[in-house]
């Protein structure tokens, strides 16, 4: 399917979903609107425009269908997948195994394994850069971080 | 307490070693990001927005306001010496601006783009203070109806404004609301849309929005790409423009100031609009429009000023009206808002020190910039030449680092990350971020005027056609809305957005 449609489709069911959840939370009356009263309204309007989109979207716009379906060619899209990957996989950790080792080995990954940096800068980077993150926040703004199982 | 009293009171605040400090701070951190590409003024201040929980308002206010105009200055010295723009308003300075440094006039674009600066933050910070305070007074008279209207005209500029399609940016505007409005209800106290996580009770932090949607959006981006930094000049020489370029540039200076503190008032415009229209303007004004695009010394100064004063006439609406008129300011209304501050038209007779204290510093801020930009170039330069895949990996992990310490919570450190795809894939299929996080912010205002309003009413939309201020503010909307509609404005946008296009 088509990029501008498919992602049509996706802000209607956003609309759609905020309608329904609206309802559940009441819109209330037209002197006393409810919890759901803007929901439903801004909901609404998400699929009204999503409607417009995709209807747009047949229209023949050589320039905008070109850039559209080009939209992951000549990039190397794979690394952004990586990186998001390893940060959802940082975050599930962080709390776990602490600010030290977790910022670590996000930070040497990236450098070593992803951009291949050297030796020397994957390591003394990341940690001279852990070190005055820690300082900073710790030392001087008395911001917990956390030290997780190892209890650093 | 006249004009002068007030400058003085500003004049004590501004000048306490404490706030002279943090001021450069700022300005130094804003500088500093407004040169590295890749993180944005908000994205900087929702990172350091937790530093500024241990220090008093005015000084926290002092430091956030210095990232956001220091990031306007330092933007355009990567636009001039690499190619890139550091910060979405210095787009248009890269056109002539790295065309002067291909021919070897780097210093003096350097040079005009900070005395721009300076001379349009001074022109924004002077309007901003002969006009704020009656502004003040007359949004007295602002009941819900009219805030309500004020906010719908600022999303319905932003969108007409928007480079891409309008439809797009007006649904974003409203998956803006939507976001917004998740967390508990301030009326009844239900819960919207939290699913049971109490993370969420309070609703989603500005934070962990506006760094995904903008800062991890924008190195996902990056990452895909082969990024070369190539900075074509080793050390920067004469960087002040020689009397043949001041006489160029002196008018688009002036132009730019003014156009930019105009555009900068109205919710919804802003630093990079203003850059873009003052480029276009002094262009078609030009007796030689071919020479801009191929290192035309006007096509710096004017955008430059007209970004600058643009950044200081947005605290006008804030500061008078509550009323943030982009992302930014919406960052600054949350760190009032912490602060147990509300902005709004009796601020500045509440806070007086706060609204004076903050307005001065911003005048020293720009002699700072100015000090910053010039001698300390070759530092900026030496910045520069750090390889990005050095450069994002750090980014990236402040950022994770900024969002996890404001609540202590994984959760926003989820949401920064799913707001991250999400902007990434919007970004990829065109549409823009910029609606969805200024609907974000006024959402809770919004809602809260549109319920008002209508018990007020009774339950009768017609409170907000007959109240002539907010029958104005929509008419304005309503005329906006209906020419983005017409042929010949649709031809001239889809021109602007072709244009925009090329020059990205």
């Amino acid at each position: 399917m088509n990029a501008e449609r498919l992602a049509s489709l996706f802000w209607f069911v956003l609309g759609a979903a905020a309608v329904y959840g609206s309802l559940d939370l009441g819109l209330g009356q037209m002197g006393q609107p409810g919890s759901g009263f803007l929901t439903f309204v801004a909901g609404c309007f998400v699929a009204l425009m999503a409607v417009i989109v995709f209807v747009q979207s047949y229209r023949v716009d050589a320039a905008a269908q070109r850039r559209l379906s080009e939209l992951w060619k000549g990039v190397k899209w794979q690394r952004a997948i990586l990186i998001t990957i390893l940060i959802a996989i940082f975050i599930a950790v962080f709390e776990t195994l602490g600010f030290f080792i977790c910022s670590f080995a996000l930070l040497f990954i990236i450098m070593k394994w992803l951009e291949g940096l050297d030796w020397k800068i994957s390591v003394l980077v990341p940690a001279f850069t852990i070190a005055g993150t820690y300082l900073l926040f710790k030392t001087v703004l008395k911001i917990s971080l956390p030290a997780g199982i190892f209890g650093f | 307490m006249d004009l002068f009293d007030n400058i003085l009171t500003g004049l004590s605040v501004a000048f306490q070693w404490h706030n002279l400090l943090f001021c450069f701070v700022g300005c130094f951190i804003g500088t500093l990001i407004g040169v590295l590409p890749g993180l944005g003024p908000v994205g900087a201040m929702s990172i350091l927005l937790p530093i500024t929980f241990g220090i008093s308002p005015v000084t926290a206010i002092i430091m956030l306001s210095g990232i956001y105009y220091g990031a306007q200055y330092g933007g355009s010295t990567t636009s001039i010496l690499v190619g890139i723009p550091g910060e979405a308003a210095s787009v248009v300075t890269t056109l002539d601006g790295h065309q002067m440094a291909l021919q070897g006039r780097a210093g003096p674009a350097l040079g005009i783009s900070a005395f721009a600066s300076f001379i349009a933050g001074t022109i924004g910070v002077l309007g901003l203070m002969l006009l704020a305070p009656p502004l003040a007074s007359l949004a007295l008279r602002f009941g819900p109806p009219e805030y309500f209207a004020l906010m719908i005209m600022g999303l319905i500029i932003l969108t007409y404004l928007a480079q891409k399609s309008m439809v797009k940016s007006l649904m974003m505007a409203g998956v803006g609301v939507l976001v917004g409005v998740v967390g508990l209800d301030t009326m009844t106290g239900l819960p919207r849309f939290t699913f049971g996580i109490p993370d969420l009770f309070d609703g989603i932090g500005i934070a962990p929005l506006a760094m995904g949607l903008f800062g991890v959006s924008e190195i996902l981006l990056n990452v895909e790409q082969t990024i070369k930094q190539g900075v074509v000049v080793d050390r920067v020489k004469n960087l002040l423009p020689n009397l043949a370029d001041w006489k160029a540039s002196y008018k688009p200076i002036l132009r730019g100031s003014l156009s930019g503190f105009l555009l900068g008032i109205l919710p919804g415009g802003g630093a990079v609009l203003a850059s873009f229209i003052s480029y276009g303007t002094e262009k078609r004004l030009s007796k030689t429009p071919e020479r801009f695009g191929h290192g035309a010394i006007e096509g710096v100064a004017a955008p430059e000023a007209a970004n600058n004063s643009a950044a200081q006439a947005a605290f006008i609406p804030l500061l008078t009206l509550g009323v943030p008129a982009n992302a930014v300011m919406g960052i600054l209304l949350g760190a009032l808002m912490i602060h147990g501050i509300t902005p709004g038209p009796m601020m500045i007779e509440k806070n007086p020190e706060l609204f004076w204290g903050t307005v001065t510093s911003m005048y020293l801020g720009n002699i700072m910039l100015l000090v910053l930009n010039l001698p300390l170039i070759g530092l900026w330069v030496k910045l520069l030449r750090v390889q990005y895949a050095v450069l994002f990996p750090l980014i990236l992990f402040i950022a994770l680092i900024g969002a996890y310490v404001i609540n202590s919570s994984e959760v926003d450190l989820y949401l920064m990350l799913l707001f991250g795809v999400i902007g990434y894939l919007m970004r990829k299929f065109e549409y823009e971020p910029a609606p969805l996080v200024l609907a974000f912010v006024l959402s809770p205002i919004l809602e809260d005027s549109l319920r008002q309003s209508l018990i007020i009413s009774g339950g009768s939309m017609s409170i907000f056609v007959t109240r002539p201020i907010a029958a104005g503010f929509l008419f304005l909307a309503a005329v906006l809305l209906v020419s983005a509609v017409l042929p010949s404005v649709r031809q001239k946008r889809s021109k602007l957005v072709a244009q925009a296009d090329e020059n990205n």
